[in-house]
């Protein structure tokens, strides 16, 4: 990942065994991390997802930006390094130029999953089902804002 | 042992699902290089994800072997080659990758990397040198480029192989090569699917949109092997004297 912004290079450092878990799928939001050496294996419920060893690499900001148990355990898979920020939504208060580097990643995230499902739907263009409406309900997904429906507990089936 | 061939696969969802379909029929599956789709429309780091996870599952079927191509570098070396780091994290048992030396049954397979410049050409050249080993094994070369000069490397306008490779060929000798690259070779006049090069066999099978690709099915306990493709059936006996031709079945 290029331009880290220098905020984050002034954070503590922490550093993980080989095996440690840097962050645990369900558990509750706190730290934001950010790679620093070594390299990390994403899992969930036990499937591994991804091998992540790019210097700059988030973990955690998912959890911070939504308030909610993280999705995936972080683990080692050798001894890594990453800075943390204790009081995420501080840091990126005071630091709005990291604020923009989450946003950005994120970003980049949403316009490869975007490519991705075009791409299937374009595959898969014979299909009748479901799959070819995906473009349209990608569009839809992603040029709108996005509403929080509440939950309502349902008092019988 | 039944061996599938395929190459050029271009992140064809579909040919995937084909291979993930037909892989436990066989003993062992050869991807010849061009996973991925430089020009396709997911990002190349998706493409990865996704490739990634169909060799996952491939693996879980058969035995593969799965070389690069042109289109599968994500990284630089430090002589600013492009390579295909992805490939060596996927490794796994009943998975090889560029620069592995495996032997399969009375095989001995060398799944070559593309090479981009020439500190990767010179790195293939002694991996193979080292590769050679005792010579009981039939030696199968896993390659993307087609040897230069050859029916498999056919254009339909000129012979737009590998000549390192033929050099490497002439010099080692193996038994066959198992190369892709040049997609529309079997499909052309002055083309083929499969040739021989002094002692060697060469084969490509082309490619072609849609599943099933273009693919070849090898057995060379019957020494027999079957293209299919879109345009049909063809066999060759590569036990017949002389100058083999393929036929159409
Ligand atoms: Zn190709």
């Amino acid at each position: 990942m290029s331009n880290i912004p220098d905020a984050i290079a002034q954070l503590p450092l922490k550093t993980f065994e080989e095996g440690d878990h840097v962050i645990e799928e369900g558990g509750p939001p706190g730290q934001l991390l950010f790679l620093e050496s070594g390299a990390v294996e994403v899992s969930k419920a036990g499937l591994r997802l991804a091998k992540v060893r790019e210097k700059g690499a988030v973990f955690g900001e998912m959890s911070v930006l939504l308030n909610m148990p993280h999705t995936a355990t972080v683990s080692a898979v050798s001894a890594a390094t990453f800075r943390v920020a204790e009081n995420p939504e501080d840091f990126m208060a005071s630091n709005p130029e990291v604020a923009m580097y989450i946003a950005r990643t994120l970003a980049g995230r949403l316009d490869g999953l975007n490519k991705y499902l075009v791409d299937v739907k374009a595959q898969f263009s014979d299909f009748d089902d479901h799959v070819s409406m995906v473009d349209g309900v990608l569009g839809s997904l992603m040029n709108r804002q996005r509403r929080d429906i509440e939950r309502r507990p349902q008092p019988g089936p | 042992m039944k061996i599938l061939l395929v190459s050029d696969i271009h992140y064809s969802l579909k040919q995937f699902d084909w291979l993930v379909q037909v892989a436990p029929n066989f003993d062992l599956l050869v991807i010849a290089g061009d996973l991925l789709d430089v020009a396709g429309h997911a990002d190349l780091d998706t493409q990865i994800v996704v490739v990634s996870q169909y060799l996952e599952r491939l693996r879980g079927a058969t035995r593969v072997l799965a070389c690069s191509g042109n289109h599968d570098g994500d990284m630089k070396n430090d002589a600013g080659e492009y390579v295909a780091d992805w490939l060596q994290d996927v490794r796994e048992e009943n998975l090889s990758v560029d620069g592995d030396t495996v032997d399969v049954g009375n095989l001995r397979a060398t799944v070559c990397p593309w090479w981009d410049g020439p500190v990767t050409r010179e790195n293939l050249s002694a991996m193979l040198d080292e590769a050679r080993g005792e010579g009981s094994g039939r030696w199968l070369w896993i390659h993307h480029a087609p040897p230069d000069g050859s029916p498999v490397s056919w254009t339909g306008k000129q012979f737009a192989g590998d000549a390192h490779l033929l050099e490497l060929l002439e010099r080692l000798k193996p038994f066959c090569v198992f190369s892709g690259h040049i997609h529309h070779s079997p499909f052309h006049d002055g083309g083929s699917w499969v040739s021989r090069i002094d002692d060697t066999w060469t084969f490509n099978p082309g490619c072609e949109m849609g599943a099933p690709p273009a693919h070849i099915v090898i057995d060379f306990d019957a020494m027999e092997a079957t293209w299919r493709s879109s345009m049909g059936e063809e066999k060759i006996d590569l036990a017949a004297p002389g100058d083999a031709t393929p036929r159409p079945t």
